[in-house]
């Protein structure tokens, strides 16, 4: 039997299940994209080509899709994998490792592989892995997902690649290097004769694999679809709601959880109305202890919401209720002292900036399913750790590891909230319970009430210049809330310190040539929960620092674009900063009333700066016009995600800026809604340009990269059409008092405000 | 529990739910109709709409008591094939980020096409002010809206 006499058999070493979609939208009914995820088609066995510390591995799939036998021969640590399998029409199969969260990595991870493995993009359909140590860490975070995998599934291509072409050389009894490939064949051009992988795959997985590092990889002129902008895979599904998120996960016989949690922070479970819980139709059943609270387990979401509403809990709250917004920023204030500005300098400039805690607040709420069969676990879970989920799920039933698959669903959003695995504990204990299949929800409320936030924060800065108005001294001091504290204070403010990468003082090497430039960290112990958030504590850090160095540029009487690019050192952000600027037109006559500011960035292997156009109104309402970006993030894999992250960023930085924040009283969050944390909506958002640089240095990271320096442009953007100086997020209204509105002058802008407790100050003399 | 018959989709269907059960968990729990979603269950996100009659509405507060004999129509059923105008505007601007709110801006944005020939840029702000996009994706949005209604336009 010659391979084509079966399309529907994949042709690599061996078949499993005979049907694998080609597409899943043409896929015959029974076998898609969600029968896949739900594991009612078998996954086929396919060529697994894993890349692990250089060396490579060919192996056999199993029927359930994991490459076992890999793990079988004793590999230990990181590895980092694909599987591509080749089908007999051509088709081309292609892993995942990681979650997509919505940066598109189901997309652009797997053009890496195609572009070396040279395939047409149309001929390629996306499979996500399960967890499994076979393909090495697959949590995602910090922006390091493209920056870990660019070499390694581009080796993973190539090496499948190179035996495909060396199968091919060997038939026709020519040397591999006379042979080229071209749209999933190999071609001996010599003699005009050339195979399709899918002829060529079985054959070619019988034989020994070359070195990782020994495969010769694409010079990027020869790219011909890393660089193109790939709209994402998921898109067809999307649009028409096929697309399977964590809580479309509907395996049989599945009941739905919610928790009644504790109102405040430490606030404990003092007793519940069970009776009227339990009498709600479609109550089937209460589960204690579960986060401090009591799950109610139902027939239906709603039924299990309407008996969490009955379970009428009590609590009692006075663990923290002398917690608010206003004894944590007294907390935080105290938590540094203010530096002076140098000794000598001819100007010195102090200020004081304060941010707030933000909630995630992924689109789709926290959840995670989970079946219990045998004492096996099945787990769907939109998770930014798929193997963490993993780990939580078997802690949680009290069942090994191995004993728990976990499917990574789509994620509606993550921000770094779904790095964490609460809700999948949370699932496991009350599966535990109960038994059989549950989907554990979190409502809006539990997400806004009881997530880990993005910190709070308190800045003192202060600097000097000299009389040409040149820096001779900068010091920022940050107090942080966080909810460790103690002896580890110190430790932790270190490692904190150490994780602002490029702008923390002690390690020198920020963006510009200024001395002290950087950031002194230290925790403030209080008791809100605390964790990653869209570029962790360069949001606050940079904002303080951007802000404040406009503040020095107008202090020596420069212009902020000059003023930067005389400061930095950094070659890679200065082109971007004169790009900005050009983009949004600096220097132009604008309206009374709007004003253009400038910020820059970098972090996560990339360089960005922003400049945006900003209106404000008579009576302080802040309209954001546009936002030009410019990007260098080394070679631009797929710039239509490239460009998506920067939208989004923006998006987010302006919500932020104007609106967003999560406050506390007496122990509370005080935000439970979309009404009361107010998310930017479509008449918020600005025209957003993205220009990216040409580049073939190594990818740098993108999730994170467009946020920190939006808002000060912003900030900096107002300063110049009001003179007002944004000294916290999100703006009050009352920041902006005593702006007289576009009919008064702006030219000269007038003057920084007095010294007020946490305003900052201009004093024109040193020790004034 | 009653019996509550509606159309989804052009089909007639019955469920045994308690009447001020929301229209969303409905179709989500009892009809396996996933593509709408939950993001909020407050009216305040749009990530559940669909069409009751013709017009746009959030499901997680639309009780189904009432939608007794009425039209609901659902992403899933949109168009035949996920050719709606503006399903493949979607596609070519590469609109969705995360994607998951996607389903009930698509179906705000449908009902805004179907009353008015015409839609520009404060139009738009203002129809499709209930929904939100936590990732960001309202420029490609609008780019979305703008295409499919040239095209739509008689
Ligand atoms: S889920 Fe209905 S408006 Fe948010
Ligand atoms: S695409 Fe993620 S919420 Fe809209």
């Amino acid at each position: 039997m010659t391979a084509h006499e079966d399309s529907n058999r994949p042709i690599a070493i061996d078949a499993g299940s005979g049907a694998h979609p080609t597409d899943t939208q043409a896929a015959p009914p029974g076998i898609n994209r969600r029968t896949l995820l739900t594991g009612a088609a078998g996954l086929h066995v396919g060529l697994f080509i894993g890349v692990r510390g250089g060396a490579t591995f060919l192996a056999r799939i199993r029927p359930d899709g994991s490459p076992q036998d890999v793990l079988a021969q004793g590999a230990e640590g990181a590895m980092l994998g694909a599987y591509v399998s080749v089908r007999a029409d051509g088709g081309v199969t292609i892993a995942a490792p990681v979650p997509d969260i919505g940066q598109g990595v189901r997309t652009s991870l797997v053009m890496l592989v195609a572009e070396e493995l040279d395939v047409d993009w149309e001929s390629v359909t996306v499979e996500q892995a399960v967890a499994g140590a076979e393909f090495g860490r697959q949590s995602i975070g910090g922006s390091g997902t493209m920056r870990s995998y660019y070499t390694p599934l581009r080796q993973a291509g190539a090496t499948g690649r190179a035996v495909l072409v060396a199968e091919a050389a060997s038939r026709w009894g020519v040397e591999a290097s006379a042979c080229r490939t071209e749209s999933g064949r190999v071609l001996h051009d010599a003699s005009s004769r050339s195979l399709s992988y899918a002829e060529l795959a079985e054959a070619a997985a019988g034989r020994p694999l070359p070195n990782a590092g020994s495969v010769s990889l694409k010079s990027p002129a020869d790219f011909r679809i890393i660089g193109q902008p790939i709209h994402r895979v998921d898109n067809a599904d999307v649009v028409t709601g096929r697309a399977i998120y964590g809580m479309d996960a509907r395996p049989d016989n599945l009941r739905f959880a919610v928790v009644a949690r504790p109102p405040a922070i430490g606030a404990r479970l003092q007793g519940f109305d069970e009776a009227a819980a339990r009498a709600v139709p479609g109550v089937l059943e209460l589960v204690e202890g579960v986060s401090g609270g009591v799950a109610v387990v139902g027939e239906t979401t709603w039924a299990a919401l309407q008996g969490r509403q009955a379970l009428a809990p009590r609590w009692d709250t006075s663990a923290n209720a002398g917690l608010g917004s206003d004894t944590i920023a007294a907390d935080l204030q105290a938590g540094v002292s203010a530096p002076s500005a140098p000794d000598g300098a001819a100007t010195s400039v102090e200020a004081a900036f304060d941010l707030p805690y933000l909630a995630h607040a992924t689109m789709e709420p926290m959840n995670c399913t989970v079946e219990l069969i045998d004492g096996r676990a099945i787990v769907w879970a939109p998770t930014q750790s798929p193997q963490g989920v993993r780990r939580g799920v078997a802690r949680g039933i009290g069942i090994d590891e191995d004993a728990v698959e976990v499917r990574p669903t789509l994620a509606g959003g993550g921000f770094g909230r779904r790095a964490s695995t609460d809700y999948a504990s949370e699932a496991a204990t009350v599966v535990k319970a109960v038994g059989g299949a549950i989907q554990l929800l979190w409502t809006r409320d539990d997400d806004l009430q009881h997530d880990s936030y993005r910190p709070a924060s308190h800045h003192k800065m202060a600097a000097g210049l000299d009389d040409e108005g040149n820096v001779v001294g900068y010091t920022h001091r940050m107090a942080i809330s966080s909810t460790r504290g103690g002896d580890d204070a110190a430790a932790a403010a270190g490692r904190r310190a150490a994780r602002v990468d490029g702008t923390n003082q002690a390690g020198g090497g920020g963006p510009y040539a200024i001395a002290g430039y950087g950031v002194q960290s230290t925790r403030v112990r209080i008791p809100v929960p605390t964790f990653v958030w869209r570029s962790v504590d360069h949001s606050q850090v940079n904002f303080a620092n951007e802000a404040f160095l406009d503040m020095l540029a107008h202090a020596a009487q420069m212009d902020p674009v000059a003023f930067r690019l005389a400061n930095l050192s950094q070659a890679r952000l200065k082109p971007l900063v004169e790009r900005a600027a050009a983009d949004i037109g600096w220097g132009r006559d604008l309206e009374a009333g709007t004003g253009l500011g400038i910020a820059c960035f970098q972090g996560y292997g990339s360089y960005v700066a922003q400049a945006a156009e900003v209106t404000v109104s008579s009576d302080g309402v802040v309209r954001i016009n546009r936002v030009t970006c410019a990007v260098d993030c080394g070679v631009a894999v797929n710039p239509s995600s490239i460009r998506a992250q920067m939208e989004g960023c923006v998006a987010d930085a302006v919500a932020t800026t104007l609106r967003a924040q999560i406050t506390l009283s007496e122990g509370a969050i005080d935000q439970d809604s979309f009404g009361s944390y107010e998310w930017g909506r479509m008449a918020d958002m600005p025209h957003v340009e993205v220009h990216i640089v040409d580049s073939t240095a190594g990818p740098g990271g993108m999730g994170e990269l467009g946020y920190p320096a939006v808002s000060p442009a912003i900030c900096n953007a107002i300063f110049a059409a009001t003179g007002k100086r944004i000294t916290r997020l999100p703006i009050r209204r009352e920041d902006l008092a005593g702006w007289a509105g576009p009919d008064a002058p702006v030219d000269p802008p007038p003057p920084e405000p007095d010294a007020r407790l946490f305003m900052p100050r201009v004093l024109n003399e040193a020790g004034s | 529990m009653p019996t509550i018959a509606f159309h989804v989709n052009d089909e007639p269907r019955e469920v045994d739910a308690d009447g001020a059960m929301p229209l969303l968990w409905a179709l989500r729990d009892l009809l396996g109709l996933t593509g709408t979603k939950f993001g909020c269950g407050t009216g305040d996100c749009g990530a559940c709409t669909v069409h009751v009659d013709g017009r746009a509405q959030p499901s997680c507060v639309t009780e189904l008591s009432r939608v007794a004999g009425k039209q609901v129509r659902t992403i899933e059923g949109l168009s035949a094939n996920g050719d709606h105008p503006l399903q493949r505007a979607w596609q070519e601007h590469d609109v969705p980020q995360c994607g998951y709110c996607q389903a009930g801006q698509i179906m705000t944005a449908a009902a805004l096409l179907d009353s008015e020939a015409e839609v520009d840029d404060a139009r738009i702000d203002q129809a499709m002010s209930g929904n939100l996009c936590r990732c960001g994706t309202y420029q490609r949005i609008r780019a979305a809206i703008l295409a499919a209604a040239a095209e739509v336009r008689p």
